[in-house]
């Protein structure tokens, strides 16, 4: 697990996750939505595993923007952790700005989470369509292949601004791609299960020709200039316009976390 | 001659299995037409799993995507491709909406 001394979000995830210990989160500075899904899912592991958790963050800010979100309330029922510490905040409408933390099971929760963000974000048709596609087939791939539940969350920054964008996050805690994978290719590395995702072709089922919706999510993100981060055990996959590109973290994380970033404008 | 209609958002791969499941077991010879001028979006494994069903499983003759969007025309060329079933794939792009 981790314990961020800074903040924890889509571009410094792979800094702070090398911060091994404990799950912490005093000294965390600020959050983003892909942020959130990951302390979601690092928490039930956690819980799972018996390890003290430190969910509440020193900076108040910070605390109110994870209240917010609903971490509290996502966590605290079915994990039996206890957050009675949490400030309870007034909800200011922000709905056309946030789409807090939600578990999902099924596909069709899965649907109704993509339903809910493409009901609170408006933008171009093509970006609406891959925020769509992105979600859809992240979450799918949590419900098929997981094991476990899913996370998501999402979050507009500098809304009505030339730099308006859109950070989804899709995470569980469970199997990851390599073990996935590794169900029908034998063992695999992190590192070589998130090439094959993003390359395609590689499934866990015995259909040849399926294996494709990472790829193709990469592949849309990629035609708008956006970002795409996979994360699984301690395999790195990312996507920009430039291409992509693998590597070995020095920390691993379990199950999966997928981070889109995409140009609202 | 078989008519499916797409509904207007579509993501997984249990919905496509679910639309098609009202269809024969083996078409062969048949041409299969779907309607797509209601879908909005939709994921790129729905779009494999209608492709598989119809083409790949049931064995159509021809599957017609009719006033689909282009990246669902994209997706299925793909899946078709993919497949080897791309010579028993039409698709009809509908106008862009102005």
């Amino acid at each position: 697990m981790f314990a961020p001394q800074g903040s924890l979000t889509l571009s410094t995830f792979d800094r702070e996750v090398q911060r091994l210990g404990p799950l912490d989160l005093s000294n965390c500075g600020f959050t983003d939505a892909f942020g959130l899904v990951a302390i979601a899912s690092a928490a039930e592991t956690s819980a799972s595993e018996g390890q003290t958790v430190v969910l509440t963050p020193r900076n108040d800010d910070v605390a109110r923007y994870h209240c917010r979100m609903h971490l509290n309330q996502i966590l605290e029922d079915p994990l039996g952790l206890s957050l009675d510490h949490y400030q309870v905040v007034h909800e200011h409408d922000q709905t056309d700005v946030l789409c807090e933390l939600t578990r999902f099971d099924t596909w069709q929760e899965a649907e109704s989470v993509a339903d809910l963000v493409l009901s609170r974000i408006s933008g171009p048709a093509d970006v609406l369509e891959t925020v769509w596609l992105c979600l859809t087939e992240a979450c799918n791939n949590v419900t098929e292949h997981s094991e476990r539940s899913g996370f998501t969350a999402a979050q507009v920054y500098e809304k009505n601004t030339v730099s308006e964008r859109i950070v989804l996050a899709i995470g569980d805690a469970g199997i990851g791609i390599a073990s996935s994978l590794g169900q029908s290719l034998g063992p695999l590395t992190n590192r070589a299960a998130v090439e094959m995702a993003l390359e395609g072709g590689s499934s866990s089922s015995d259909d040849a020709s399926r294996g494709y919706g990472i790829h193709d999510m990469a592949d849309a993100i990629k035609t708008l200039n956006g970002f795409l981060l996979v994360r699984t055990g301690d395999g790195v996959g990312t996507v920009s316009r430039v291409g992509y590109r693998t590597s070995k973290s020095a920390a691993g994380i379990p199950g999966t976390l997928i981070g889109i970033q995409l140009p609202c404008v | 001659m078989p008519n499916l209609t797409l509904p207007e958002r579509a993501s997984s791969r249990d919905e496509a299995r679910e639309l098609t499941a009202s269809l024969p077991a083996s078409f062969a010879n048949a041409v299969v037409t779907v309607d797509g001028h209601s879908l909005d979006w939709s994921s790129s494994s729905y779009v494999d799993e209608l492709v598989k069903q119809i083409l790949s499983n049931r064995n159509a003759s021809k599957l017609i995507l009719d006033q689909v969007s282009e990246r669902v025309a994209l997706f299925a060329k793909r899946s078709a491709e993919r497949r080897g079933v791309f010579d028993r794939l039409t698709v009809k792009v509908r106008p862009l909406a102005s």
